[in-house]
């Protein structure tokens, strides 16, 4: 039972700190400040759990609760960030339950949210891609969450265009 | 074996038989391959904390087993999801991998050609019909289940509560 009040009442606190910094000031990049929120209360969560009495399994045990639970948030957090564009489809299609949606009006729906030009200008913002000459290029070398991520997506092979 | 070990190897199990079964099925059933990935894992799941108990059963050990062992499994078995799913539809990624995959870059114009907004309302439509998210009948789209709406409601509660804004397009929207 104190492995799991440690690893939740570190992620309460974490999550009770996100809320206060992104009410106080919002950070110009979410998701870094947001790992960095969580990646320091870790610090201090290792010997506090030492004192409360918890053997070092029972202590990595809480912390692996607790990285469980914040890499589940900070990833939840990104659709919380930007919009989806199926979610916010979704949305938009239960707003009328009785006479639904034609194309149409998803077409006009979608006119209004250009999702790509505005993931263009997230990868820009983050000096992922950088432009030039009206052309976009890699901005130094893939960094190792999106090589994990293209690697893995080799063995998925083609995926139809469109996202 | 410590306990804690339980919830990682059964991500494991869920991860090989995902991308087993995905590629058995050649890229087809795709959902259903994540589906199939979560039993397995949480199959193996309950089976290891059955065996665990077996040997040593307290009180203690299943708590840690409901409230500590099996949240930790569903969050990195979410993430996982989260992972494969970040490279079969996240416009970000793909468009990254695109513009990595040209040695010369790639203009405005050939993103346009490749990602445009009407191909992007299509390939989403086709695959919410698919799955029955959605249904078309007399030339209209309506809800046929109801979780995605309600995962856009969450997150659409949580933004306005976090971000002050309702939806990152609001100023283009006006």
């Amino acid at each position: 039972m104190s492995v799991f009040l440690s690893g939740v009442g570190l992620f309460v606190l974490a999550l009770a700190a996100h809320v206060i910094l992104w009410k106080v000031r919002l950070p110009k990049h979410h998701t870094p400040a947001l790992l960095g929120i969580f990646f320091l209360l870790l610090l201090p969560g290792f010997p506090l759990a030492m004192i409360q009495g918890l053997s070092l399994l029972e202590t990595l045990h809480a912390l692996l609760l607790y990285v469980s639970l914040s890499l589940c948030y900070v990833i939840t957090y990104s659709a919380i960030e930007g919009d989806s564009p199926t979610l916010s489809l979704m949305r938009f299609v239960a707003e009328q339950p009785t006479q639904g949606r034609t194309l149409q009006e998803i077409e006009s729906f979608f006119a209004e949210r250009p999702f790509i030009r505005a993931r263009i200008s997230a990868l820009l913002h983050s000096s992922l891609v950088r432009e030039e000459n009206g052309r976009y290029f890699i901005h130094g070398s893939p960094s190792l969450p999106f090589r994990l991520i293209l690697g893995f997506r080799r063995i998925y092979g083609e995926i139809p265009k469109g996202g | 074996m410590p306990d804690l070990l339980i919830p990682l190897l059964s991500v494991l199990v869920n991860l090989i038989f995902q991308v087993f079964s995905f590629r058995y099925w050649k890229g087809s059933n795709y959902f259903l391959t994540i589906v199939l990935g979560f039993g397995l894992g949480l199959l193996a799941f309950v089976v290891m904390e059955i065996l665990f108990l077996w040997k040593a059963f307290s009180t203690d050990h299943l708590l840690t087993a409901l409230l500590v062992n099996a949240p930790i499994y569903v969050c990195l078995a979410y993430c996982y999801y989260s992972f494969v799913q970040l490279g079969q539809t996240s416009i970000r990624i793909r468009l990254y991998a695109e513009i990595a995959s040209k040695s010369d870059g790639l203009s405005a114009e050939e993103v346009a050609m490749e990602y445009s907004d009407d191909s992007l309302v299509a390939v989403r439509i086709h695959r919410l019909v698919e799955s029955g998210d959605l249904i078309e009948r007399n030339g209209a789209f309506f809800i046929g289940r109801g979780r995605l709406p309600l995962i856009g409601n969450i997150l659409f509660f949580a933004k306005r509560f976090l971000l002050g804004k309702t939806s990152e397009f609001d100023q283009v929207i006006g």
